[in-house]
Parts: C-alpha cells; sequence; structure tokens
C-alpha cells in the first residue's frame, strides 16, 4: 500500500471519529427535545383536567408511558405560579 | 397554565447558539485553511513522504485531548470548591471531547506508524502513556454511568479527573524520561522542521482547539439543558429515567 493509501485512512478516521460524535450529540439533543415536549404536554394536560374533574383518571399518562401523579403537577404549577423553585 | 411560566428553562434554543455558530463558522474556516496548508502548503517530507501529512492533525488531536483533559481537572477543582454543578457538566464535555480526540491521535499516530515504523502497533513509552490516559478517561466517563446518586457521581468523577491529569505530563514527558522511537518534534532550538511545516501546524492546532471550544460549548450546553429537564422531572414527579 502506498503512502496516499495511508494519509486517505488516517484523515478518513479523523473524520469519521468527529462525525460519529456530533451524531451522538444530536441524537442526544433529540431525546431530550422529546422528553421537554413530553413535560410540556403533561403539564398543559395536567392543567385542564384539574379544572374539569377531580374524580378523573388519578394518573395522566406521557407520551413515553410514564405515569405523572398529580400532586407532582400541581406542585409544578404552584412553583409556576411564583412559588419556590425548582433549583 | 403554559409550560413557558414553569420557572425552569425547557427550551433548547437560547443563549449561546448565536456564540455557537460563530465558533462553528471560524472552526469551518481555520479548519480548511489548515488542511490546505497541511496537504498543499506544507513541502513532502523528504524521508517519510506524504504520509507525514498525517501527523499535523495527529499532534493537533493530541495537543487539544491533553487541553480537554486540563479543563477536567479545572472543572473537577472548581466543583469540590463550590459543589455547583455547572462544573462538574463542564468537567463531563470536556472528558468526553478529550476522549475523542484521544482515540483521534491513537488512530492516527497507528496509522502513521505502519509505513515509518513497519507496524501498526509497539508499547513505546509515548504510545504506552497515551494508551494509559485513554483508559484513565474512559473509566472516568463509565464511573459516571454507574453511579446514580448525583452528587456522589459529581464527586467521585471530580477526584478522578483531577487524578487522572496527573498523566497528562508523563504523555508529554516520556520521549524525553524513557528510551522512544517517537520523533521528538520540540527541541532545545525550537521546532525541529521546516518553516512552512511550522505554520501548517500552527494552523491545524488552531483548528483542532476551535472546534474543541465549539463542541464544548454545544456539550457544555446539552448537559445543561439535561440539568435542567431533570430538575422538571423532579418537580413534577416523575421517575428518574
Amino acid at each position: 500500500m502506498g503512502d496516499l493509501w495511508y494519509l486517505a485512512l488516517a484523515y478518513a478516521v479523523i473524520w469519521a471519529v468527529l462525525l460519529a460524535y456530533l451524531y451522538s450529540i444530536a441524537r442526544r439533543q433529540e431525546s431530550l427535545r422529546q422528553e421537554m415536549k413530553a413535560i410540556e404536554e403533561a403539564l398543559e394536560g395536567g392543567s385542564g383536567a384539574e379544572e374539569e374533574a377531580d374524580e378523573a383518571e388519578p394518573f395522566l399518562t406521557l407520551v413515553q408511558g410514564e405515569g405523572v401523579p398529580r400532586e407532582g403537577l400541581a406542585r409544578a404549577r404552584r412553583a409556576g405560579r411564583g412559588g419556590r423553585g425548582s433549583r | 397554565m403554559r409550560a413557558a411560566a414553569v420557572p425552569f428553562d425547557v427550551s433548547l434554543t437560547g443563549t449561546g447558539s448565536r456564540l455557537q455558530r460563530a465558533l462553528l463558522a471560524a472552526t469551518l474556516a481555520v479548519g480548511l485553511v489548515a488542511l490546505y496548508m497541511a496537504f498543499v502548503y506544507a513541502p513532502k517530507e523528504a524521508t517519510m513522504g506524504d504520509v507525514q501529512r498525517i501527523f499535523y492533525f495527529h499532534v493537533g488531536a493530541a495537543w487539544t485531548a491533553c487541553l480537554a483533559f486540563f479543563v477536567v481537572f479545572l472543572g473537577g477543582l472548581a466543583y469540590l470548591r463550590t459543589r455547583d454543578r455547572r462544573w462538574d457538566a463542564l468537567a463531563l464535555s470536556s472528558a468526553e471531547i478529550g476522549v475523542v480526540f484521544t482515540t483521534i491521535t491513537l488512530a492516527t499516530g497507528s496509522i502513521w506508524a505502519k509505513p515509518a515504523w513497519g507496524t501498526w502497533w509497539t508499547w513505546d513509552p509515548r504510545l504506552t502513556t497515551t494508551t494509559v490516559l485513554w483508559l484513565i478517561y474512559v473509566s472516568y466517563l463509565i464511573l459516571r454511568g454507574a453511579i446514580d446518586e448525583p452528587e456522589r457521581r459529581a464527586s467521585f468523577a471530580a477526584a478522578v479527573g483531577i487524578v487522572g491529569f496527573v498523566d497528562v505530563p508523563i504523555v508529554f514527558l516520556s520521549i524525553r524520561l524513557w528510551r522512544t522511537i517517537h520523533p521528538v518534534l520540540v527541541k532545545s532550538q525550537g521546532f525541529d522542521m521546516e518553516p512552512p511545516m511550522v505554520h501548517a501546524l500552527l494552523a491545524a492546532l488552531l483548528a483542532c482547539t476551535l472546534l474543541y471550544a465549539y463542541l464544548l460549548l454545544v456539550r457544555t450546553s446539552l448537559e445543561r439543558r439535561r440539568l435542567e429537564v431533570e430538575a422538571a422531572r423532579q418537580a413534577l414527579g416523575f421517575h428518574q429515567g
């Protein structure tokens, strides 16, 4: 194999490693974005449910299939109205 | 109530994106110039030929890895001092990028070694200490994944990041402390190369440093958002996922 083959291989490896890392960051960003969307939907859905009926379903279902306790939403809502912060 | 009223920021667009775009543009511009200098501007090396052109970005990646691990060291110290998780996020992001650049250093060095030394790998002090460095920070990342409790995870990671940095000066000094076949780049008289080769090397160093800064910004921003989502999940009473 000639010098140029090794040169091409080395630079191909550099690009491959960098692109793989960028791809992994993009995937994690997308996963986080979906999680944020699920939280936003839970907050919006939870607000409506509380106003309509207290005896309705005690848990709201998230996009990812996890149950959201009603008291957790209420706590987040209180925090959103100027109560204690989450951090 | 709309999600925007919640006291934690759950948007992925926000401050920092302008700086990210500026850094990306600078990285691409300097990267293209550095590639031109490595392939066209720098002369062909008399003994090794074209394969020597691997060296510019091999050294650039090695320098960037050391810089990244220095930031892990500083982030670890700052976390232990302040217990602010933003320092831990910075250290984690930098460790991840450092591992990426160390991987590039080891891979390109191995590819260069085949035509230059006639073997893909040898247990030379420089190669061995660099492999140990890679293993230390891969362990750092694995350790983080193995501890659930955030405070404990951050404290252990800070300790590993600080102690692990001891290997960085050992890597640098390995070619002076032990007998080695690895080329010595900087001698007492300065760079042991033709001036155009030095210029190409400096351009590659700058390009790699800018790329590191860009990746650190993106990765730290991602980690900060992850912490915010974690806080939101806790406030809502979600299970940890």
